[in-house]
């Protein structure tokens, strides 16, 4: 009876103090949203980012040699499906100093936390250059688009830091679901607008051409256009989608998240293959849009222009057609098949009677003691269509900066394919895990699994087989 | 040319030239976007402004991080005059400790940018400090904690803004520096709100 009268007095006055709260709080400055305009001209821009390049790039390198092993370790006899390029072998996150793998397992999250001991590879990874962001592109990328259509995808502010040993295969194969008997059909050469009808026209239905024309065709992007406000040299024409996902793959071309502000709070994307596709059914790391074409429309606001429509409008967005444009690009996407994997059952499961005993072995852990199956369940592509949250903040204290990026909780983030997984290192949404070895110790770190030496060897060699 | 230098000795130079060991290692905020920078800035080495030339993004910064710093230590000493909640009045020590440490050093820095003196708390947090003072017993405790919430929610996007668009040197380090404590003071928050309410769901 008490409370309850105590209560009558006491929620008026909430309710007053809550409306209160509201109105008082200041509101952030408009540029922690809005892109600003740049102030500078264009050429002194330009010096001083060229100028600052070469500490950007050394400052990026020493980070990344704290944290992970960037040499170049090939496995034996295992290549990526192109069968041109090895799959990098071993952990190569670097444990701190005074830790091992085997004490980490034994630790708890908190104790983890406090005493510093997650291992800096692990936590998030910042993009070469935080405060401006924007899409980087690989040097085969580069190189290979300005020899088949002059058009210069190099940027005077930065370059791409990882080495291109821990990068996917370039160019890419290319399989398709509607000529499975093909195989690779990319004849070795980057699509690019310059010679996709000549590869394409009889494989592929005027649909499909239409769709992967507008996928090739460059249109203005955040940093590549012709207003003053861009990181190229020249008035560019723009990008392409498939300038990221080359090949309908991922050359490891990486921007920013569009979906958070301030700057130095965007966590880095690394981009993700389009193969597979017609089983997904949320896109983009963190948004979960539903469909290939909701997504198709909507990349030209977000990767293109960082979720700011008022910059896009600026330097020229392309719109596409919902009704036209959009599902001719979104056919062309459903059909790009994952990688064969031989060894694999219609189910999903292995065929005992194709795969090596260290290979069900791993299969028994995948679907057991490592708990993967719970998200990457085998009958589904690996997929299970969710967003969920690994709580990695609760082995690291957040807020902390590390070359601009503010290292702030993941959040819930798409459960990724498991299929033709390697050949698309490095690995998590933002490209911080280099193998595919480094994967499983993140994992058993996460979710406290213990798993044996043996066990997590498995696992490796069960995936490769994906 | 660069190239050609051996990559400590070029450490070694970068060194000297900004003047400060901040930009020689990838802790803490990194170069900025010179699109952004005004004219007339002085350069310490090409392409890199010298320190204590404040952009607007650190004079932002900075005048809103003095009142709000003022008053946390104001609003938490009124807290621990006023409440007789041990959880509450613990946090308010607590607050009224580690804002006048930070209080100091951003006075600095404000002094340093030019920035005219504030005298007291400015008008909105005055109105809600009046408003909190006229308040007793949990519903005072329940006001200030949700106040110190959303200032502590303002502060870490404030601090994250100055990391990524501000040009001083100083002012972004303070920040990178203080940004872990103020989540930690929001968490803290939350879990004396949690208490308050007989809730049982806590951060993490």
């Amino acid at each position: 009876m008490v409370m309850l009268r105590h209560l009558q007095t006491v929620l008026p006055i909430i309710a007053i103090l809550s409306c209160a709260g509201i109105v008082f709080s200041q509101p952030l400055p408009p540029d922690a949203s809005y892109r600003p305009l740049p102030t500078a001209p264009f050429a002194d821009v330009k010096a001083a980012d060229e100028a600052q390049k070469a500490d950007v790039m050394r400052l990026q390198r020493v980070l990344l040699e704290e944290r992970l092993d960037l040499a170049d370790r090939p496995m034996r006899n295992t290549t990526m499906s192109g069968r041109r390029k090895a799959v990098q072998a071993g952990v190569r996150v670097k444990l701190r100093q005074g830790t091992t793998w085997e004490g980490l397992a034994n630790s708890t999250p908190d104790e983890i936390r406090d005493r510093g001991l997650l291992p800096a590879g692990f936590l998030p990874l910042p993009h070469v250059k935080q405060a401006t962001g924007g899409q980087v592109f690989p040097n085969n990328q580069i190189d290979e688009i300005g020899r088949q259509e002059q058009r210069n995808l190099r940027r005077f502010d930065v370059d791409f830091d990882l080495p291109d040993h821990l990068t996917p295969e370039f160019p890419a194969p290319i399989f398709l679901t509607t000529h499975p008997e093909l195989g690779d059909v990319s004849h070795g050469q980057l699509l690019t607008i310059k010679n996709y009808y000549h590869l394409m026209v009889g494989v592929l239905t005027p649909v499909q051409i239409e769709g992967m024309r507008l996928l090739l065709t460059p249109f203005p992007q955040e940093e590549f256009n012709q207003t003053e406000d861009r990181k190229s040299a020249d008035q560019s024409l723009g990008v392409t989608c498939l300038d990221c996902h080359a090949n309908f793959h991922t050359n490891a071309a990486f921007h920013q998240t569009p979906d958070v502000r301030p700057q130095a709070a965007r966590f880095r994307l690394d981009t993700v293959s389009l193969r597979g596709m017609f089983n997904q059914q949320i896109h983009g790391s963190k948004r979960s849009l539903r469909s290939i074409e909701d997504f198709t429309q909507f990349e030209q606001r977000t990767a293109y222009f960082n979720g700011d429509q008022t910059s896009a409008q600026r330097k020229g967005v392309h719109l596409p057609d919902r009704f036209d444009h959009v599902p001719m690009m979104a056919q062309m996407q459903n059909i790009i098949d994952f990688p064969p994997a031989p060894k694999l059952l219609p189910t999903g499961r292995l065929d005992p009677s194709k795969a090596t005993q260290q290979e069900l072995a791993g299969e028994q852990v995948f679907l057991g003691k490592g708990q993967c199956a719970a998200c990457h369940v085998p009958q589904t592509s690996f997929l299970d269509n969710n967003m969920h949250d690994l709580h990695l903040e609760r082995f690291y204290k957040i807020g902390q900066t590390a070359n601009g990026l503010v290292m702030l909780p993941d959040g819930p983030i798409k459960t990724f394919t498991l299929r033709g997984i390697k050949d698309s290192p490095p690995y998590m949404h933002d490209g911080r895990l280099l193998t595919l070895a480094d994967t499983v110790e993140f994992f058993n770190l996460v979710l406290s699994l213990k798993l044996t030496q043996q066990e997590k060897e498995s696992l490796v060699a069960y995936m490769l087989a994906l | 040319m660069r190239l050609l230098i051996p990559m400590s000795l070029a450490a070694f130079l970068a060194t000297l030239c900004m003047g400060a060991a901040q930009t020689a290692l990838p802790h803490g905020p990194g170069q900025s976007n010179p699109a952004g920078t005004p004219g007339g800035t002085r350069e310490a080495a090409p392409g890199v402004p010298a320190p204590r030339q404040p952009n607007q993004a650190d004079r932002t910064f900075l005048r809103a991080a003095t009142m709000a710093g003022t008053a946390e230590v104001e609003f938490s000493q009124l807290a621990g005059r006023m409440s007789k909640n041990q959880g509450v009045k613990e946090f308010a020590q607590r607050m009224v400790r580690d804002h006048q440490d930070a209080n100091k050093r951003v006075g600095v820095l404000a002094k340093n940018a030019g920035l005219p003196p504030l005298q007291g708390l400015d008008p909105d947090h005055k109105a809600v400090h009046d408003r909190l003072s006229k308040l007793q017993g949990i519903a005072f405790d329940r006001g200030y904690i949700e106040s110190q919430i959303v200032d502590h929610q303002t502060m870490a996007q404030l601090l994250e803004y100055e990391i990524g668009s501000g040009q001083d040197k100083e002012s972004e380090d303070l920040a990178a520096e203080l940004l872990p404590s103020i989540l930690d003071h929001l968490q803290a928050a939350d879990v004396v709100l949690a208490s308050l309410t007989g809730s049982t769901t806590k951060q993490p």
